[in-house]
C-alpha cells in the first residue's frame, strides 16, 4: 500500500457530462492511491488521450457521443503498457455492461453513488472484488442455463459454470447481498466472492455471448 | 438372447422362402396347366373340306420314295420327326390320296396350318409348291424355311382327276430341328383360305404387328432411358426389348445370310439375353439393394450356358438347347419369385409383376414342352406372344410408377410450398419481434444516457454547489430511480424475483443516506398470469413507492421486504400514519399515494392491503389463489 501511496496509479476518465466527470475527478483524486491525469469527452479525444497519457485505468462511460465505450475498451486491450477499463454505469444498463464486461473491461462501478466512495470501489476492483447486479446475474444464469440443453460445440459461447457457481447467481438475482448469501449457503462471504470473481473469470472469453442470448431467445438454436 | 433373436428371424425368413417358392410354383403350374388343358383345338373341321389324319409317310425324298419298294406307313398327324443325330438335313415324304367328290366345292384347295421345315408339293406328280417347280436347280441350295408359316394353294381343275388324285408332301429340316406336318386339309377354297389367313394372323401376322410394336415401345424405352439414365431399369427393359425384337425376327424371317446354325444360336441366346435382362429390371424396379455376389453369379451362369451352347456340335444341338432352356427357364422363374418375396415394398406394382411374369413364364414352359417334351401335349404354340405382353404390361407399369411420382413430387412440393409459406412467415414474425425488441432496446439507451446522463449530471452539479434545495435533489433521485424501473420493466425480465433484486439495488443508496436497515427475506415470487412488462412495472412501482414512504414518512430504523408464492409483503417499524389523513393527501406528494397504489394494484387484479399503526406500517400486495 505505502507503494501505492508514492506513485498513485493513474487514471483516465471517459465521460461525456462535464458534471459528472468534475464530481468522479473529485472523487479520484480524493484517494490516496489514485490520480485523476486527464478527462475526455467522446471516443475520439479518448483514444488520444491514452496513447498520451498512458494511463493505469480508463475510467469509461458507455454511452458516448461519437461511438461506444467499448471502442475504447477494445482500443485499450492492444495497448503495449499494462492497463484496464472500469466501467461507468448508472443503472439499468446491464446488457450493455456484459458486453463491455466480454469485451475485457475488469469490471463496474455506479457512477451516481454518492454514498459510495468512486475510488474505493475502484480500488476493491482491483484487489478482484467487482459487483454483480441482480439482473447481470440472471443474465448470466440464464446464457449457463441454456448451454445446459444446447449442443456440446458450443461450449466456447457458454460459460461453463458449476452448480455452486448457478446458485451463487440465482441468489445474486434476487437480491442478496454477499454476506446473505454467504448466511443461506452456509460458507463463507470470502468463498461466495472466489466464485463471483471465478464466474468473472469464466465470462471474459473471446465468445459472441449477445447473439448465444439472442438466438436462444429466438429459439434458433 | 440376440442369438436367439438372429436364429428365430433366419428361421422366418427361410420359412418365408420356402412358402413364396411353393406360391411361384404352384401358380406356375396351375396357369401352365389352364394353358395346357384350354379347350383349343388347334385343326378343328371345317365345312365342305376333308381333314386328312392319317398319311402314309416315307424316310427320304419324294425322288427316293418314288422307286418301287419304297417304305410308306400310314402315321397320324399331326406328325413330328425328332432332330436327327446324322450330319446335314433330314427329310420325309408324305402321300394322301383323295377323289373329287372328296371336295364338295367348285374350286378346290390345300391348306397345310403348319408344317416344317421346307416344303415340297405335288398333286399327280405336278410340283405345287412355289418354291418346287424346279427342284433339280435349287437341289443343292439350303431351302427355304417355312416353319413360321401356313400353307395354302388352290387346285387347278384340270390338274384334278375324278379319282385317285396324291398328294406328294416333301419336308426337310435341319438335323437338330424337327420335321412337323399337321392334319392335312382339302376342300372347300374360300373356307380353306379363311383358315389359312387367319392361321397367318394367329402367328406371322401378329409378330409382324407385335415386333413393329415393341421397336416403338423400344424407342420409348430408349427415351426413358436417356432421361434418367440414373434409373438403369428403363436400360434394363430396353435390352430385354431388344433381345425379344431379335427373337420375334425368328418368326418374321426364319432365313438369314448366316447359317442356320449361328442363326439359331443367336436367337436361343436372346431369349436368354432377353431373361437376364429383366432379372436385373427386376431387381432394379424391387429396389433390392445390389448385390454383387448375386449378380456375378448369375452372369456367369449366363454367360457359361450361352458360350457352351456356341461350342455343342451341330448334332447334339438340340439336347443342348433342351438343357440351355431348362437353366433359362430357372433364372425366368427366379423374376416372378423376386417379385412375390419382395411384394410388400411395394403391393400393387410387385403384384401386377409377379401375375404377368408368371403367365409369360407359363406360355414359355408350354412353347418348351411342345419344342423339347412332346408336341401332342402342348400342339398351339404360345410363346410368340409373350414379348408384347410382357412390354405392354412394363410399360404401363413403368408408366403407373411415373405418374406416383410425380404425385408424390407435387404433394410434395406443395409440402415445401406451404413449408416456405410457414417458414417465411415465421421470419416476417421474428423480424418484427426482432424490430420490436431493437426499437425496445434504443429507447432504453437514450433513456439511459440522455435522460439518465442529464438527471446524474445535474445531480453531480448540485453535489458540487454544496448549497442545493434537498427536494429537488430528492426529486431528481426518485426520477432517476423511476427511469431506472423503467427500464427493468421494458427489458422484460420473466420473473419478479430479479426485478425486486434490481429494486433493491437502486433503492440502497436512499437507504444509507437515511441510515435505515433493509431486511431482505424473498422465499420464491408470485409467478403468475401477471407476468407480463407493464404488470410487472406496476408492482414493481408499488413496492417502491412503498419503501420511499416508510424512508421519507416514517423515521422507520428497519424495513422488511418478504415475499412467498402468493405474496409480496413491506414492513417497516416507524411511526405509522393515519390512513383517513394519508387518503386526502392522494396527489399531493411526489408519489402516487395509498389510492394509487391500492388503484394500480387492482387493475392488474392483485389485493393490496395497508395497515397502519403507531408501531409501524405493513403494506401487503396478495395474488388471488
Amino acid at each position: 500500500m505505502s507503494k501505492e501511496t508514492s506513485t498513485p496509479h493513474t487514471v483516465l476518465i471517459v465521460e461525456d457530462r462535464i458534471y459528472t466527470a468534475k464530481t468522479l475527478r473529485a472523487d479520484i483524486d480524493a484517494h490516496p492511491a489514485l490520480k485523476a491525469i486527464a478527462m475526455a469527452h467522446n471516443v475520439a479525444d479518448a483514444l488520444q488521450a491514452i496513447q498520451q497519457h498512458r494511463p493505469r485505468f480508463v475510467l469509461v462511460d458507455l454511452g458516448l457521443p461519437g461511438g461506444s465505450g467499448i471502442d475504447v475498451i477494445d482500443a485499450v486491450q492492444t495497448v503495449s503498457w499494462r492497463c484496464e477499463c472500469v466501467v461507468i454505469s448508472i443503472f439499468g444498463d446491464e446488457n450493455r455492461v456484459l458486453e463491455a464486461l466480454r469485451a475485457g473491461a475488469k469490471g463496474y462501478i455506479l457512477k451516481n453513488d454518492p454514498h459510495r466512495n468512486i475510488g474505493k470501489q475502484i480500488m476493491d476492483l482491483i484487489d478482484g472484488g467487482s459487483p454483480m447486479s441482480p439482473k447481470i446475474a440472471r443474465l448470466l444464469l440464464k446464457i449457463a442455463q441454456s448451454g445446459v440443453n444446447s449442443h456440446p460445440q458450443n461450449d466456447n459461447d457458454i460459460p461453463n459454470l458449476t452448480g455452486r457457481e448457478m446458485d451463487v447467481l440465482q441468489q445474486l438475482s434476487y437480491g442478496f447481498k454477499r454476506k446473505e448469501i454467504a448466511e443461506r449457503l452456509s460458507v463463507s462471504v470470502g468463498t461466495i466472492s472466489t466464485h463471483i470473481n471465478s464466474i468473472y473469470g469464466k465470462l471474459n472469453v473471446n465468445s459472441n455471448i449477445e447473439a448465444v442470448i439472442f438466438a436462444k431467445s429466438k429459439k434458433l438454436l | 438372447m440376440i442369438l436367439k433373436h438372429q436364429t428365430s428371424s433366419r428361421k422366418y425368413a427361410i420359412r418365408h422362402s420356402v412358402i413364396c417358392s411353393l406360391i411361384v410354383l404352384f401358380c406356375a403350374s396351375v396357369l401352365s396347366a389352364l394353358v395346357l388343358v384350354l379347350p383349343l383345338n388347334a385343326y378343328p373341321e371345317y365345312s365342305n373340306s376333308k381333314k386328312f389324319s392319317t398319311i402314309s409317310m416315307c424316310l427320304g425324298t419324294m425322288v427316293e420314295c418314288q422307286i418301287d419298294g419304297a417304305e410308306f406307313q400310314d402315321v397320324s398327324l399331326p406328325v413330328y420327326l425328332p432332330p436327327v443325330r446324322q450330319a446335314g438335313t433330314h427329310v420325309a415324304t408324305f402321300q394322301l390320296e383323295f377323289d373329287r367328290a372328296d371336295i364338295d366345292s367348285d374350286v378346290a384347295a390345300i391348306f397345310l396350318p403348319r408344317f416344317a421345315d421346307g416344303l415340297r408339293l405335288e398333286l399327280n406328280g405336278d410340283p405345287i409348291s412355289p418354291n418346287t417347280d424346279n427342284f433339280e436347280r435349287y437341289k443343292d441350295k439350303p431351302f427355304t424355311r417355312l416353319w413360321h408359316l401356313p400353307f395354302y394353294t388352290t387346285f387347278t381343275e384340270r390338274r384334278l382327276k375324278e379319282t385317285g388324285n396324291t398328294i406328294s408332301i416333301e419336308l426337310e429340316a435341319y438335323n437338330f430341328t424337327q420335321i412337323t406336318l399337321s392334319p392335312v386339309y382339302i376342300g372347300d377354297a374360300f373356307r380353306l383360305r379363311i383358315a389359312n389367313q387367319f392361321r397367318f394372323v394367329a402367328r406371322n401376322g401378329y409378330i409382324r404387328v407385335a415386333f413393329a410394336l415393341q421397336v416403338g415401345i423400344g424407342g420409348f424405352l430408349l427415351l426413358l432411358w436417356l432421361a434418367r439414365r440414373e434409373d438403369t431399369e428403363y436400360g434394363w427393359a430396353l435390352a430385354a426389348n431388344l433381345a425379344a425384337c431379335l427373337t420375334c425376327w425368328h418368326y418374321i424371317l426364319p432365313n438369314t445370310p448366316f447359317s442356320a446354325h449361328a442363326w439359331t444360336l443367336i436367337w436361343n441366346i436372346a431369349i436368354q439375353v432377353y431373361i437376364y435382362a429383366l432379372y436385373r429390371y427386376s431387381r432394379k424396379v424391387i429396389k433390392l439393394p445390389s448385390s454383387r455376389v448375386t449378380i456375378v453369379w448369375v452372369t456367369a451362369f449366363c454367360l457359361l450356358s450361352s458360350l457352351t451352347l456356341c461350342f455343342i456340335p451341330v448334332q447334339q444341338l438340340a439336347v443342348g438347347l433342351t438343357y440351355y432352356h431348362i437353366g433359362n427357364g430357372l433364372l425366368a422363374l427366379s423374376v416372378p419369385y423376386l417379385f412375390l418375396v419382395n411384394l410388400r415394398s411395394n403391393p400393387y406394382i410387385n403384384a401386377a409383376h409377379f401375375m404377368i411374369f408368371i403367365m409369360a413364364f407359363s406360355f414359355l414352359a408350354r412353347d418348351f414342352i411342345y419344342i423339347y417334351v412332346d408336341p401332342d401335349r402342348a400342339i398351339f404354340q404360345m410363346g410368340q406372344f409373350v414379348p408384347l405382353l410382357v412390354f405392354t404390361i412394363i410399360t404401363g407399369l413403368l408408366l403407373t410408377r411415373l405418374a406416383i411420382s410425380l404425385n408424390q413430387a407435387e404433394s410434395l412440393q406443395q409440402t415445401m410450398k406451404q413449408t416456405i409459406e410457414d417458414k417465411s412467415a415465421e421470419i416476417v414474425a421474428k423480424e418484427n419481434q426482432l424490430a420490436v425488441t431493437r426499437e425496445r432496446h434504443r429507447i432504453m439507451l437514450d433513456l439511459h444516457d440522455g435522460v439518465g446522463g442529464q438527471l446524474v449530471n445535474t445531480l453531480a452539479y448540485m453535489r458540487g454547489k454544496k448549497r442545493s434545495d434537498p427536494v429537488v435533489k430528492s426529486s431528481m433521485e426518485a426520477a432517476l430511480r423511476d427511469m431506472a424501473l423503467i427500464i427493468d420493466s421494458l427489458e422484460g425480465y420473466e420473473d419478479l424475483s430479479t426485478l425486486l433484486g434490481s429494486l433493491r439495488s437502486r433503492i440502497e443508496p436512499l437507504l444509507d443516506e437515511n441510515q435505515i436497515r433493509l431486511l431482505w427475506h424473498l422465499n420464491g415470487t408470485p409467478n403468475i398470469e401477471t407476468n407480463q412488462r407493464s404488470n410487472n412495472l406496476s408492482i414493481i412501482r408499488i413496492i417502491q413507492e412503498a419503501i420511499t414512504n416508510a424512508v421519507k414518512h416514517s423515521k422507520a430504523e428497519t424495513i422488511t421486504v418478504s415475499s412467498d408464492d402468493r405474496s409480496i409483503t413491506i414492513i417497516d417499524d416507524g411511526k405509522g400514519f393515519d390512513l383517513q389523513k394519508a387518503r386526502q393527501k392522494t396527489g399531493t406528494n411526489s408519489g402516487m399515494g395509498l389510492e394509487g397504489m391500492k388503484h394500480r394494484a387492482q387493475e392488474i387484479g392483485i389485493d393490496c392491503h395497508i395497515r397502519s399503526t403507531p408501531s409501524g406500517t405493513q403494506v401487503q400486495l396478495l395474488w388471488p389463489t
